[in-house]
């Protein structure tokens, strides 16, 4: 199964999506073939509806490809069930939305440590590892705040640190700075990138922010379903 | 209900409670998130648990209120003479109407003597009596009505018949005394009383004319004084006790001599007289409509026979009947005794008529009731879980799996169940307390078939199957009711549902 994957952590492989709207077929993503080395700060840019959060959702294991083939370090992904899905996804991916998406009801400790307690970690280490993660974000003194004391920027921080916390393969950001003002949006953005330096994890981040493109290593340039350009940031 | 039964679903009940716990409380972070949630929406849970506690807690105080009625009808059944056991010949219960006078007991001094002498029957039993069963007319006042009645024995009277209301004179007493009812008329204690007047009865003229003259003191003479001398009379062989309607339907009182006739063993027919020395009320009214008792030896003068029907065998407590009755068994058993037997249950057809008819109502009702809970639960679930869409679709993206989303919103159903069943037993036994205790209960009028009207009490307090029966539907609702939000929940398409607003 392994092909000439080596060092690519993501790979996709002519994949396609269709939505069925009624009687009309959507093509979200039309034969898209895309790598991705480990470690590196990648994103995905284009217009809106050009398919950039189908290609996210098919790599974080959330939705299924119609056609085409996706590796993870090298094992196709596609054929796993839904309970394998949701074992693949606690362990490798973290991800990050446009709208943060914490759990209401727990505080920012908890939200970061059900990460960690999903991967059966004991309740000593998670505490260990959450607070450690806390302070690198910045958010030491709000550990027992639940998301609804917490501005936007203080949120996404949480959000970021849950999905980091668990050291997952890659990290999964859909339009991670849309709903936040642009100076915040702007230390989301460092904190990502310092935390992609320090952890070593692949960033995937789709966005049209040209701040965000101006830092990825690579990007990855998508129109209407098709992949239509690449390249490397110096 | 038997106790074994009793027992019997309350530990089952608790064994599937405790199944149903270690599945739903097991799982910590399910448990803490589904906590949470409760918390929470405090709307929701506040309007889930008055749904319950309204519907339970209702259901409650009704079954407490069924119980207690049935169990009046039970022990005023059992101590009207049933007793908790009977035994019979063999062949008697099968036997039709007429025939059963064939198997009657012959010799039940004999059989009576072994179980009185069995050293674990005793510790249960509070009385033992025989009686004979008879049926034919009963005249006086130049009336007659059919009359069901039991030769019964003096001597454990009281014990047996505890449950006779004695509305009007005394309860039989033992004795060998016979006394004929016109010797009564005549006695010194009449004649002291009325001295220096002119007896009535005496003379033919002075009878007709002292009413007349005099109505008040006829009035004492008719309704008091021979009433009142009856009821303190010497206890006689001849004496009986008639049944509240019968008396009424004779116009009889106290002291009066009627006539009970029968046809004997012979077939021939046979008269006696009787003396009313008492008039009792007992639930039913064909019972109180029809039923002489009188004692044994004259019963027996009566039938021209010396044996009985049956033996019936009172108990200290109803809850002892399952051990006792087993005994009984084994006896007949172990003795090679040519006997039947039967308990009171099988005896006591309006008890029977009565309780199906309540636990037909109680079931419907608490099938609605639960029906209407159920959907309630659903409805403010299925809410829930479209509020909580987003949430959902994050736990599914960060990686829980279907089954654990499934087991959150169960989870939450059950524990809010358990909630509701613990508030609901607290609000139904504080509402009966409430009604018993303060109110007092409340006055009911006869039911139909029976004779007294009566105060309902809420049998909640000392009624743990009640509890167990409330909590475990409470419970049962809320994990019924939460399936269905559950399996809509674990079924959401994650891509859509984490970026649902
Ligand atoms: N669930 C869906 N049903 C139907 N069409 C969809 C669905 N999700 C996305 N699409 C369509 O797929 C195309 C790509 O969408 P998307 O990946 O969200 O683009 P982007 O994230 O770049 O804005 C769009 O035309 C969009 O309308
Ligand atoms: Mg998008």
């Amino acid at each position: 199964m392994p092909q000439d994957s080596s060092n690519y952590v993501v790979e996709l492989k002519d994949v396609t999506k269709k939505y069925q709207l009624g009687k009309t077929e959507v093509h979200a993503l039309r034969g898209v073939s895309l790598a991705i080395a480990k470690g590196e700060f990648t994103t995905l840019v284009g217009e809106s509806g050009s398919g950039k959060t189908t290609t996210l959702d098919i790599i974080g294991g959330l939705g299924k490809p119609s056609t085409g083939k996706l590796f993870i370090d090298g094992e196709d992904i596609t054929v796993y069930n839904d309970k394998r899905l949701a074992y693949f996804r606690r362990k490798n991916i973290g991800f990050i939305f446009q709208t943060f998406n914490l759990i209401e009801v727990y505080t920012a400790y908890e939200n970061i440590a059900h990460s960690l307690q999903l991967l059966k970690m004991p309740e000593k280490e998670i505490k260990k590892q959450v607070y450690d993660i806390m302070e690198k974000i910045g958010l030491g003194k709000f550990i027992n705040h639940r998301p609804n004391e917490l501005s936007g920027g203080q949120r996404q921080r949480v959000a970021i640190a849950r999905a980091l916390v668990k050291n997952p393969k890659i990290i999964i950001a859909d339009e991670p700075t849309a709903n936040l003002d642009s100076e915040t949006g702007a230390n989301i953005l460092k904190l990502m990138q310092q935390l992609n330096k320090d952890l070593g994890a692949t960033f995937i981040v789709a966005t049209h922010s040209a701040q965000v493109v101006q830092v990825a290593k690579r990007v990855f340039k998508l129109r209407d379903g098709a992949l239509i350009d690449s390249y490397t940031n110096k | 209900m038997l106790e074994t039964q009793k027992e019997f679903m309350i530990t089952v009940s608790c064994i599937i409670l405790l199944i149903l716990t270690t599945i739903f409380l097991f799982n910590r972070s399910i448990l803490v998130l589904a906590a949470r949630n409760i918390i929470k929406n405090k709307r929701r849970t506040f309007i889930l648990l008055c749904v319950i506690v309204s519907g339970l807690a209702g259901l409650m105080l009704f079954f407490g209120f069924a119980d207690d009625s049935l169990h009046g009808l039970r022990e005023a059944t059992i101590s009207s003479g049933l007793g908790h056991i009977q035994v019979y010949q063999k062949g008697y219960r099968a036997a039709a109407m007429p025939d059963k006078i064939n198997f009657n007991i012959p010799n039940y001094r004999e059989i009576v003597g072994i179980f009185e002498s069995d050293a674990e029957l005793k510790k249960y039993v509070k009385g033992m009596a025989a009686d004979l069963d008879m049926s034919g007319l009963i005249a006086g006042h130049g009336k007659s009505t059919v009359f069901v009645g039991k030769g019964v024995d003096t001597q454990n009277f009281k014990v047996m018949n505890a449950g006779d209301e004695i509305t009007e004179g005394k309860p039989l007493e033992h004795t060998d005394v016979f006394v004929k009812p016109e010797q009564k008329e005549l006695t010194n204690e009449f004649e002291e009383m009325f001295e220096g007047f002119p007896v009535p009865g005496q003379d033919g003229a002075e009878k007709k004319d002292a009413p007349k003259d005099d109505k008040p003191k006829q009035e004492i003479w008719k309704d008091s004084t021979i009433e009142k001398r009856a009821a303190n009379a010497e206890a006689a062989m001849d004496d009986a006790l008639l049944g509240d309607g019968l008396k009424n339907a004779l116009n009889a009182k106290l002291g009066d001599a009627l006539t009970l006739v029968v046809s004997t063993k012979s077939g021939a027919l046979n008269a006696l007289d009787i003396n009313v020395r008492g008039v009792i009320l007992g639930v039913e009214t064909s019972y109180n409509d029809t039923i002489v008792k009188i004692p044994m030896q004259y019963a027996w003068k009566l039938m021209g026979r010396e044996d009985v029907s049956k033996i019936c065998i009172l108990l200290h407590k109803t809850e002892f009947l399952d051990l006792a009755y087993r005994r009984v068994q084994e006896l007949v058993k172990e003795k090679n005794l040519n006997l039947e037997t039967s308990t009171w249950v099988e005896e006591a057809r309006m008890y029977q008529k009565v309780s199906s008819l309540l636990h037909d109502i109680f079931g419907s009702i608490s099938f609605i009731i639960v029906l209407v809970v159920t959907f309630s639960i659903a409805n403010a679930m299925m809410m829930s879980v479209m509020e909580r869409t987003r949430e959902i679709g994050t736990l599914r993206a960060l990686g829980n799996t279907k089954n654990e989303i499934l087991r959150l919103f169960m989870t939450e159903g059950f524990v809010i169940g358990l909630m509701g069943g613990v508030l609901s037993m607290v609000v139904g036994i504080a509402i009966s307390i409430f009604m018993n205790d303060v109110v007092g209960g409340i006055p009911m009028a006869p039911p139909p078939g029976t004779s007294k009207a009566f105060i309902a009490h809420f049998r909640v307090v000392n009624n743990p199957l009640i509890w167990c029966i409330t909590f475990n539907l409470a419970v049962f609702a809320a994990f019924i009711s939460s399936i269905l939000p559950a399996k809509k929940a674990s079924n959401m398409e994650i891509v859509e549902s984490i970026r649902y607003v």
